[in-house]
């Protein structure tokens, strides 16, 4: 035994970086009297304290208690023990696995009411942070997290916050953040120079008289307006080029929101949780809080958002009314964050702008949430979650490319996965070179560059093409719904037999056709296509998903029908005469009609039948619609189902007979609504018919249908009848997952059909 | 032996081929070089350089809105020719006609084909013709071979293409594309329709003789606009940027790539092309295309850039995006 006796070694894992962990080990161990020590080591806390001590089982204990993910060991000193307890500095340390990284965390309870407290030095102070709350992975430029290794480095704390910092009595005490209105960042008007009052008076102002501001948020700059306002967001909306697609809305606290939304207990602790992400929630229709109608038409949910930071604060409670909140971009590239190109660039998205000098290094939109009868999904997996690390045994070290639409990119080491905050579609140069800043970025951060990569089977798509140039390595191709079988199949508790859905509005298929609606079984770990839905044309290629009355009509074709039987309900419809009767020619020769199956064509054509869509402005668009009109239906028995054939093994869904149900009971000016819960009720028979055929008790969901909240809720009906129901609650069941999909995949071994 | 269609005979070499030579392709096609019936025609010293090009024709069907297949024929062999900066002279063209053809067709074809010669200034100078049983060809295809003559210094290539010129389109695209594949399909447009088919060669001679300084020229056949881009792109090691809202479309176009859910930048043309000059004559150049018909819509579209090494689109809200080979198949059968 050593002349300095032994230490135990205890390493913690998990989420214990800018947490204000250290700080509460050290009035933990200086209220037992024990010496020892504790730094930021890689992602990691290492601690050493006496293995013999009177206090060490109540040090164990209250450690425990703040986390319970401890690794202890025994280690022979060579010095002795610091006493008292110290903090050291943080260590650098190279990664054998990927980093848990520190989560950015919107402004919680205590700061807030500092905020509005006269007597506190920070009142009124817009960057107010402490240990619970403020920016951690958006100002990080690498690990372990410490001030040094944030962008808020060159500001030097004054002697007031220094004190407050060594005060082991402070709330602030060891806050690795710490700042003041003094010696902090400075808020500001971009184009003006104008102290703190000023500047946010300035923004105030704007807003209350109908104007657009531009305001700098934890992670990249946003727009607002007031959300009773229609012309200031119709010109929001006009600077964004976002004419149709739903805005998010800022209000000031729960209390509010209530007043706006119906909400269940699970979605306000969505909404005031430290991600503070935009949630869901179904509008009140009897809301006494005007809100312009063209905020969020044509759904019956609204996204609200609780303030992630203290000029959010300012800003809410100045106006004193909801307000328009959303990413500063114009559609087709990414949201703005960079001070440089703002200052050249926001005249032409806002009226004013608020910045600040605090450079943000990670770029990321705010997280989109919602909860539908208990369950959590995440639909866009940006700021407060993309921290986050995952677990994927056999993961190996690869790089998973995702897809085109709400691409996120996926790297793996070591059994372990990162899934990069959304970034956008890739369709356009300014959101690849995102992508490309992003990936440098989070490489650089992980010190991971997987020379192995994954992307989706279309070789159309962009991603396809910039794997390829990406590595010298070729990439692996993985099916699009198989990636999103395998997403589940990664996070969800399933058995080893089950039935999985992969259903949405396009994939590229194995044989270059258009996938949608599939089912697969997966037993002891093989995957085996069972069930899709009868093919039809897609007359028009892409021109289809634009315009969703030419899958109608074509619908109407392989159901039999005659062109005389459906053109009058589309020329109602305001759809051009000419163009129909060109479609259905179409139709006829198979000119540029290719075949898909897909679910969310399926969708798009039933809304466009009861609906007014007959163009769809934003993906996702028509179903929405759909499902707003059959949410006004409490509930029915009718129902339109989809019946099995059995064809060489597969299981194809029939829908030409409820199909032609839904024209026939429209024909007779049934309640449309009635006719849309009919349609989703339909659907789900349909699932659970299969559930049956392959004697299955737990189905997963993946695909961009399952955002549908109804089809949720049908289906998490049946889990009485001793049908389980699996999806994601962390990762979305849309594109956006597909990377992590793609890692499981590969690592389940099914980049080929059995 | 007088007989409405096309036999078999027509192509055995005997009798029949020399009558339907004499009494129908010499006096369409005749001169000098051609008349000798000899094997090959012996053609005199040019004084620039010879440029050769060659060209089949299987466009279906043989006859749509606003041209032929047979003056397809002279006008794209041409048309290459004049891409390289060459003036054309000399063609040869070969036939393979399917049994059955009716001859009336054949006769039309041959007067479009001399016409086409006549105001293309050149010389059908040679040719063959072999006949097919009914069923291995489609009606009629052509095969040609130009010779022109390249008098500038040197000739218009993708490696001239430099950093800054400006990107000029003759006319507006998509037309040959969507009137062969309305016709074709039977499909009822109501619009109006007609191919752009067009010589070109005249346009380069008069910037040539303008003292435009043209430094390449692509015309846009299979492919379209976005195919000649994307292929100069790589041919030139240079990028391109092009404004969406600067390329010509008309209506009727528009409307039948709209109803058909095509891109008109992938749609084939056969009277148009793209041309890069340096950006000081960018103006200059296209007015003097706006003089001929088959340049009233010129205009420039871009530029070319050292920012990057791909095509890139640019919206109208000044988002960019790569333009990239379309996934959906290009149209068959078009040229």
């Amino acid at each position: 035994m050593g002349q300095f006796g032994v230490a135990l070694k205890i390493i913690v894992q998990g989420q214990v970086q800018g947490v204000g962990f250290r700080p509460r080990l050290k009035r933990l161990a200086d209220s037992l009297d024990l010496p020892g020590w504790v730094r930021n080591q890689g992602d990691q806390v290492q601690l050493q304290v006496p293995a013999e001590h009177p206090a060490l089982t109540a040090f164990l204990e209250g450690l425990r208690q703040l986390t319970p993910e401890l690794s202890l060991s025994r280690h022979i000193l060579d010095k002795p023990l610091p006493q008292p307890f110290t903090i050291l500095p943080s260590l650098s340390v190279p990664a054998d696995s990927l980093l848990q990284l520190p989560a950015d965390r919107g402004i919680c309870a205590a700061c807030r009411a500092e905020y509005h407290d006269p007597s506190s030095r920070r009142f009124h102070y817009p960057l107010i942070s402490c240990h619970d709350c403020g920016p951690r992975l958006a100002i990080l430029q690498r690990m372990p997290f410490c001030r040094e290794h944030t962008s808020l480095q060159p500001w030097q704390p004054c002697p007031l916050c220094q004190a407050e910092f060594a005060d082991a009595g402070n709330r602030r005490f060891h806050s690795e953040l710490i700042s003041c209105p003094q010696c902090g960042p400075q808020v500001r008007l971009l184009g003006e120079s104008a102290c703190v009052a000023d500047a946010i008076s300035a923004g105030l102002a704007c807003l209350k008289r109908g104007g657009v501001l531009g305001v700098k948020s934890q992670s990249g700059f946003q727009l607002l307006c007031r959300a009773s306002d229609e012309q200031a967001v119709a010109r929001l909306r006009d600077n964004k080029r976002r004419p149709f697609k739903p805005l998010a809305v800022l209000v000031e606290s729960a209390a509010q929101a209530r007043r706006l939304a119906i909400l269940t207990t699970a979605e306000i602790d969505l909404l005031e949780a430290p991600a503070r992400p935009i949630v869901l929630v179904t509008k009140r229709g009897d809301t006494d809080l005007p809100i312009a109608a063209n905020v969020s038409a044509g759904t019956p949910d609204c996204g609200l958002m609780l303030p992630v930071s203290g000029l959010h604060l300012a800003l809410v409670d100045g106006v004193g009314e909801p307000l328009v909140c959303t990413s500063a971009n114009v559609s087709g590239e990414p949201l703005l964050y960079d001070d440089a190109e703002m200052a050249n660039r926001w005249r032409e998205l806002c009226d004013l702008c608020l910045s600040h000098d605090l450079p943000v290094m990670l770029p990321q939109d705010d997280s989109v949430v919602m909860n539908t009868s208990g369950c959590t999904q995440i639909l866009r997996r940006g700021r407060g979650f993309s921290h986050a690390r995952l677990q994927l045994p056999g993961a190996g070290s690869v790089l998973a490319w995702g897809g085109d639409l709400k691409h996120a990119f996926a790297f793996s080491r070591a059994d372990q996965v990162i899934l990069s905050p959304f970034i956008g579609d890739m369709e356009t140069i300014p959101v690849r070179q995102r992508q490309q800043r992003v990936l440098q970025h989070l490489a650089q951060l992980h010190d991971c560059t997987p020379q192995q990569s994954a992307r989706d089977l279309h070789p159309g798509y962009h991603t396809h093409g910039m794997a390829a140039s990406h590595s010298d390595v070729t990439p692996l191709n993985v099916q699009h719904h198989v990636a999103h079988v395998a997403l589940n199949d990664a996070l969800c508790p399933l058995p080893e037999r089950y039935l999985a859905l992969a259903w949405d509005g396009t994939g590229w298929g194995e044989q270059g056709d258009g996938w949608g609606s599939e089912a697969f079984l997966v037993e002891q770990g093989r995957l085996r296509r069972v069930a899709m839905l009868a093919p039809f044309s897609l007359p028009g290629g892409e021109a289809a998903v634009r315009q969703p009355w030419r899958v109608a009509l074509a619908l109407c074709f392989h159901a039999g029908m005659a062109l005389q039987d459906c053109e009058e309900y589309l020329l109602q419809r305001r759809v051009p005469q000419q163009a129909i009767r060109v479609v259905w020619q179409m139709l006829e020769r198979g000119l540029n009609a290719p075949p898909c199956h897909s679910m969310g064509r399926l969708f798009d054509a039933v809304s466009c039948w009861l609906t007014v869509c007959d163009t769809q402005h934003f993906e996702g668009d028509a179903p929405l619609r759909l499902q707003a009109l059959a949410s006004t239906c409490r509930a029915t028995d009718r129902m339109f189902p989809i019946t099995n054939e059995e064809v060489d093994g597969m299981h194809i869904g029939r829908w030409q007979p409820a199909w032609i149900s839904l024209l026939n009971a429209c024909q007779q000016n049934t309640d449309p609504a009635q006719l849309a819960f009919a349609f989703h009720q339909g659907i789900i028979q349909w699932a659970l018919a299969l559930a049956r055929i392959f004697d299955v008790t737990d189905l997963s969901l993946s695909g961009g249908c399952f955002q549908n909240r109804l089809l949720q809720s049908l289906l998490l009906q049946q889990q009485t009848n001793g049908i389980r129901i699996h999806w994601p609650a962390t990762i979305p069941v849309n594109d956006g997952g597909l990377a992590v999909g793609q890692l499981q995949a590969l690592a389940r071994g099914w980049t080929h059909l059995i | 032996m007088t007989d409405e269609r096309i036999l078999l005979i027509h192509g055995s070499g005997g009798e029949s081929t020399r009558q339907l030579i004499q009494q129908r392709l010499l006096p369409a096609c005749g001169n000098e070089w051609l008349n000798p019936l000899t094997d090959a025609a012996v053609l005199p010293l040019l004084q620039g350089r010879p440029v050769f090009t060659t060209d089949g024709y299987v466009v279906s069907p043989p006859f749509f809105p606003g041209g032929d297949i047979g003056m397809l024929s002279v006008i794209g062999t041409c048309n290459d020719l004049a891409m390289m900066g060459a003036i054309p002279r000399w063609l040869s063209l070969s036939f393979i006609l399917e049994e059955s053809l009716p001859l009336e067709r054949f006769d039309k074809i041959l007067t479009s084909i001399r016409s086409a010669a006549d105001e293309a200034g050149v010389q059908i100078v040679t040719g063959d013709t072999k006949v097919v049983e009914r069923g291995k060809a489609d009606q009629i295809f052509i095969t040609t071979a130009g010779v022109g003559e390249l008098l500038l210094p040197a000739p218009l290539q993708p490696s001239r293409i430099q950093p800054g010129d400006a990107i000029l389109l003759s006319n507006d695209i998509g037309r040959h594309g969507m009137a062969v594949l309305a016709r074709r399909e039977g499909i009822q447009l109501d619009l109006d329709l007609q191919s752009d088919v067009a010589l070109l060669s005249p346009l380069i001679q008069a910037l040539v003789q303008q003292g435009i300084e043209l430094h390449c020229a692509r015309d846009l056949t299979r492919g379209g606009l976005g195919g000649a881009l994307l292929e100069l792109a790589t041919q030139s090691g240079c990028g391109f940027q092009v404004n969406e809202v600067d390329i010509p479309v008309v209506p009727a176009v528009a409307a039948a790539c709209e109803w058909l859910g095509f891109d008109p930048l992938f749609v084939a043309n056969e009277g148009c092309c793209v041309l890069f000059v340096p950006a000081s004559q960018a103006s200059a150049a296209s007015e003097v295309l706006q003089q001929f018909h088959a340049g009233r819509w010129a205009t420039r579209i871009g530029t070319v850039t050292e920012a990057c090494k791909d095509v890139r689109l640019k919206n109208a809200f000044g988002i960019q995006r790569p333009l990239s080979w379309h996934t959906v198949d290009q149209l068959p059968r078009i040229c």
